[in-house]
């Protein structure tokens, strides 16, 4: 049986079973898969189009009951439409909210967010470096972290109503606080996942602790630190409006809030959808950053 | 051979002039070393010794006892010369290296450098491991750099940072780099990092070089350009000293003029093998030389009780 070796080969070859990535190439080396459905694969699963299309149905769908208003047991006028959002978006736009233009509204919430995050983080990275490498002052602080960590912030709102008032402080410590305590868990887990040979390379060059920190531990926790990042701005985000809810006289969770309470419903949603829309860019401006700081990486 | 200036030599426990208070000849002596008959012994060509390591043992405590990893290790690593240790896997070879590097302490035992004690890290005793731990931040420039700009303990022989600047070029070239100066370590290959690695050890002024794996990750050719490399290095009068771990037998043979062979766990040291290929070393004649197989066959057949215990 002369052949016998490269048979057995050439049969186990075929068992393998293939995977999605060898199946594409296996078209174009003979196999017998009709060959016109692996390049139609890949584009329907990458194209844009039908995520799209998927929503402008859903919009036309919605659109249609409350047009038609002839589906028993929904009432039109709590559901709002597209059309109708879109009218008062236009309206918003061009008069405001109560007489508060729609951008000063959107500003009071970014602005807040910004305020209280940069706070959180400016406090929670050095402390949060701190913590990682030092192993006492870790275990000093950790517990209490871990403590607040779970407790929604909405739970301190009334809270620092009671403290400071109705004013913007308390609403900022909010958003800070929940910022600084995530920023501070990825940091200080960022110092502990640092790969030993950086440390020893620091100890065998004998730096000095400072630069051991600020040159060594800082960029190598770097990635950590901006997923903290990511973590507490997409959370202050959330509480915002959370916080403006409860009370506030200006910001988009106000808007709603005040809308809700006179049935304007199509005002809600515009606020619901800009919520989003910011929730999004704000995430996908750090996605960027992320990606140009840490080109190093090589991803 | 024969009757030139570095004839071959077997001679591990021979006699040679004690030049320190322990001389590698009072090292050696306690390992058999191997014994190849006809070979008449000469003296050692070894000089002074860089370090001595007297009767180091390591153990590591934990909840469920103690683990012995090195049991009773004594070798010297004489000036000027490459010194391997090549053993099987996790046998304890690199707790060693980092004894001798300062971080970590043995737990009875002795080892000095220079005749002082070893207390801690220094950059005389240059670490170059086989992730060649680059950091990935910095450019291969900012790399090479980094450890001569900001380490505290290195011997500065530059005034202001514009010769530092000059002689970080210098290295570079030396070590083939330039064309990659700013590359950051994602984009360049393995072989690349190893020369940087190496031309930051270089410019951090490290009289003794350890040498963990350095070369482990790369592919045959690279590996074999490295070595040559390496061997320049040591050729071109820096009175350096490099303590090498390695698995490679081939590359402890060629690169070293002791190989030290340790059995596993708890790691003691078996043989201790003078490479009888003179010093400084003609790489390209000792690759193609009859004798090297010889000396691996010798190597692999003491290593081979311990390659299953790991």
């Amino acid at each position: 049986m002369p052949h016998d070796v490269g048979e057995r080969v050439a049969s186990d070859a075929g068992a393998i079973p293939l995977s999605p990535a060898t199946a594409v190439n296996s078209h174009q080396t003979g196999s017998n898969a009709p060959s016109w459905w692996y390049g139609r694969a890949v584009w329907f699963r990458d194209s844009p189009l039908y995520p799209c299309l998927l929503f402008v149905g859903i919009l036309l769908f919605w659109q249609y009951v409350v047009a038609a208003g002839r589906i028993s047991g929904i009432r039109t006028q709590y559901l709002g439409s597209p059309e109708g959002i879109w009218r008062s978006f236009m309206g918003l736009l061009k008069h405001g909210y109560e007489g508060v233009p729609l951008g000063a509204e959107v500003t009071a919430s970014v602005s807040r967010v910004l305020t209280g995050f940069v706070i959180g983080a400016v406090v929670a990275t050095p402390l949060g470096l701190l913590m990682g490498y030092n192993k006492f002052v870790g275990r000093l602080f950790g517990p209490i972290f871990s403590f607040l960590r779970p407790v929604p912030a909405l739970a301190f709102i009334p809270v620092m109503l009671i403290w400071f008032g109705i004013g913007e402080t308390g609403r900022i410590v909010v958003i800070a606080m929940t910022s600084f305590l995530y920023i501070v868990l990825a940091t200080s887990a960022g110092v502990a996942a640092v790969p030993k040979a950086y440390l020893r390379a620091a100890e065998n060059y004998q730096l000095s602790t400072a630069r051991t920190l600020y040159s060594v531990i800082l960029p190598a926790t770097l990635p950590s630190i901006l997923i903290g990042f990511r973590t507490g701005m997409a959370l202050s985000w959330a509480v915002v409006v959370a916080a403006e809810l409860i009370a506030a006289q200006r910001g988009l969770g106000y808007m709603i809030k005040d809308a809700a309470t006179f049935f304007r419903i199509d005002v809600v949603y515009v606020g619901i959808i800009l919520i989003g829309l910011i929730g999004i860019s704000i995430d996908w401006a750090f996605n960027l950053a992320n990606r140009t700081i840490l080109h190093w990486l090589g991803k | 051979m024969t009757g030139s200036k570095r004839a071959p030599q077997w001679n591990p426990g021979s006699s040679s002039r004690p030049t320190s208070p322990l001389s590698s000849a009072d090292q050696l002596r306690g390992n058999p070393g191997l014994k190849v008959p006809g070979q008449a012994t000469e003296e050692a060509p070894l000089t002074d010794i860089r370090i001595t390591i007297q009767n180091v043992t390591k153990r590591y405590s934990s909840a469920r006892g103690t683990k012995l990893i090195l049991d009773d290790i004594s070798m010297t690593v004489p000036s000027r010369r490459i010194v391997s240790l090549v053993g099987p896997t996790g046998c304890g070879k690199t707790t060693l290296l980092n004894i001798i590097a300062g971080f970590e302490t043995q737990t009875s035992g002795v080892v000095t450098m220079d005749g002082a004690p070893i207390d801690g890290p220094s950059p005389a005793r240059g670490y170059v491991s086989q992730e060649a731990n680059l950091f990935p931040w910095l450019t291969v420039w900012d790399n090479v750099r980094f450890a001569a700009r900001f380490g505290k303990g290195i011997r500065q022989d530059w005034e202001t940072t514009k010769e530092l600047d000059e002689k970080v070029a210098a290295y570079l070239a030396r070590v083939g780099l330039e064309a990659a100066r700013s590359q950051y370590p994602h984009q360049i290959s393995g072989g690349m990092k190893a020369r940087a690695a190496l031309g930051r050890v270089l410019l951090m002024n490290s009289s003794v070089l350890l040498l963990d794996e350095p070369f482990a990750a790369l592919d045959a050719l690279t590996r074999s350009e490295m070595h040559r490399l390496l061997l320049h290095m040591f050729r071109d009068g820096d009175e350096k000293t490099g303590l090498l771990i390695t698995h490679d037998v081939e590359e402890a043979l060629l690169l070293s003029e002791i190989v030290y062979v340790m059995s596993a766990s708890p790691a003691k040291i078996i043989e201790s093998i003078n490479v009888p290929f003179g010093w400084p070393r003609e790489y390209d004649y000792m690759v193609q030389a009859p004798e090297l197989a010889h000396l691996k066959f010798q190597v692999l057949e003491a290593l081979r009780p311990f390659v299953d215990k790991e």
